[in-house]
């Protein structure tokens, strides 16, 4: 009896895990939108077993600059847009590159004014933008001269104000 | 049938899948570990994101993040030791999942695809040192969690992006300033007459992957183009970590006498070619 018992919770355990990784598998992408089971997992339950692994193609190099104005007080004039060296303030890289070179944290301004406070707290300027440098890889060689650039300004802020801290309890 | 689907086995695989995950962790992790302030913790940004907005429920100040960090590692190398080995796992999962779900947006798929192997060995007989005997369901998810990263990621490639079949995102990617960018992988991106193979090659394996496992004499081929698949990312391209969780839990990948099979004749080679093997010089 026990023996049946312990067959069929592993039954269902391996159900639920089949099931769940197949969902993922075949991505239930639109039911997932307009399925909201709770306020914790949000729109995407099926995340987590979704692997989308260098699928995509992509032909251009995309790096995001942090710049800054500032006031100069002798002159009483604000600066030309300066470059913020971002990199060397917060150096934590992972292999994507750095947090803020992660296309959700400058495509959602949410994220982004946080980096953006960052820089402004750091730097001490009066204003703080982010831009994006864009350029089309070369092959066959690490050198990656700019060929057809471009850049576009991803949004900024002006210094001096906080957005409020996480609702979340700090642990 | 479920008799026969669920018969205890004892597969000896489990001990060295273990130190496998074990050290594919604690590697990962031991990296984060630099600048882990910034990291995970209101030192830097703590963002509202991800697909489950944590920072709502909680976020690490710099103490409360390293004290997590301390359970993490702590529990990593107590199961690499083999002591009170399912409870630790449960610890490193909680406190993995706890820091990279505040952290927001470096989730990445091999902290996914640990996440799930810890599950797997967490199923996995005894204490999971390939001594206990038990129902095979541990190996069945570690199936499971295969076939899913394999297949979805191969199908999603030939299923929404063509140009995998002349070579073209393999080529770029190994120029990508933070993902390529290694040597070997610079050289021979421009070299169509190797790209262009190894892109078929990648779409074979990755889509065919729970197809070819079907077929039991295909199975060591495949797992061991799985391993020239991984060792060649590791060689060609800059994503490490991926290459140490991908392959942890290989040894489960096999039928249990089958496992204990390859691993003797592994083994007996090895004591073959070996150096100290070789007759000395006269």
């Amino acid at each position: 009896m026990v023996g049946k018992i312990k067959q069929a919770l592993a039954v269902a355990f391996l159900l639920i895990f089949a099931g769940y990784h197949t969902a993922c598998f075949i991505q239930y992408r639109e039911f997932a939108r307009e399925w909201r089971p709770s306020k914790l997992v949000g729109q995407n339950v099926f995340w987590f077993a979704r692997w989308k692994m260098f699928t995509g193609l992509s032909t251009y190099h995309s790096v995001p600059e942090f710049q800054g104005v500032f006031f100069d007080e002798d002159t009483q004039l604000m600066s030309e847009w300066t470059h913020l060296p971002m990199a060397e303030w917060y150096p934590a890289r992972w292999e994507s590159g750095y947090r803020w070179e992660r296309p959700a944290a400058y495509s959602r301004p949410n994220v982004q004014v946080k980096f953006l406070e960052l820089a402004c707290e750091r730097s001490g300027a009066k204003a703080v933008r982010m831009v994006m440098h864009k350029w089309k890889a070369t092959l066959g060689q690490r050198e990656q001269p700019r060929r057809r650039y471009s850049q576009k300004e991803l949004g900024g802020i002006r210094c001096g104000k906080r957005s409020p801290d996480p609702k979340g309890v700090r642990l | 049938m479920i008799d026969r689907f669920l018969a205890n086995e004892r597969h000896e695989g489990w001990g060295f899948a273990r130190l496998l995950w074990v050290v594919a962790m604690f590697v990962t992790w031991l990296q984060r570990g630099v600048h882990f302030e910034e990291r995970y913790t209101d030192a830097g940004a703590t963002v509202l994101r991800s697909y489950i907005p944590v920072t709502d429920y909680y976020y690490f100040s710099p103490l409360g993040g390293w004290v997590t960090y301390g359970i993490l590692m702590g529990s990593i190398l107590l199961v690499a030791k083999g002591k009170w080995v399912k409870p630790m796992i449960g610890a490193a999962l909680v406190a993995h999942l706890m820091l990279n779900l505040t952290e927001g947006m470096n989730f990445k798929g091999y902290d996914r695809l640990m996440f799930w192997q810890g599950i797997c060995l967490l199923v996995a007989p005894g204490s999971v040192d390939g001594k206990a005997t038990g129902m095979p369901v541990g190996r069945y998810c570690a199936l499971i969690t295969y076939f899913g990263m394999y297949g979805q990621t191969g199908w999603e490639k030939i299923a929404n992006e063509p140009t995998w079949w002349e070579g073209l995102p393999l080529m770029y990617d190994m120029v990508h300033r933070n993902f390529g960018d290694m040597p070997l992988g610079v050289w021979i991106s421009d070299v169509r007459w190797i790209m262009v193979p190894m892109s078929w090659i990648t779409l074979v394996f990755e889509a065919g992957f729970p197809l070819l496992w079907c077929f039991k004499r295909v199975r060591p081929w495949l797992l061991l183009a799985g391993l020239g698949f991984h060792l060649g990312i590791l060689l060609l391209m800059n994503v490490p970590n991926f290459t140490a969780a991908s392959i942890a839990l290989y040894p489960v990948l096999v039928l249990p006498a089958d496992y204990v099979r390859y691993r003797d004749n592994a083994l007996a080679w090895w004591a073959k070619v070996r150096p100290s093997a070789l007759p000395a010089a006269s």
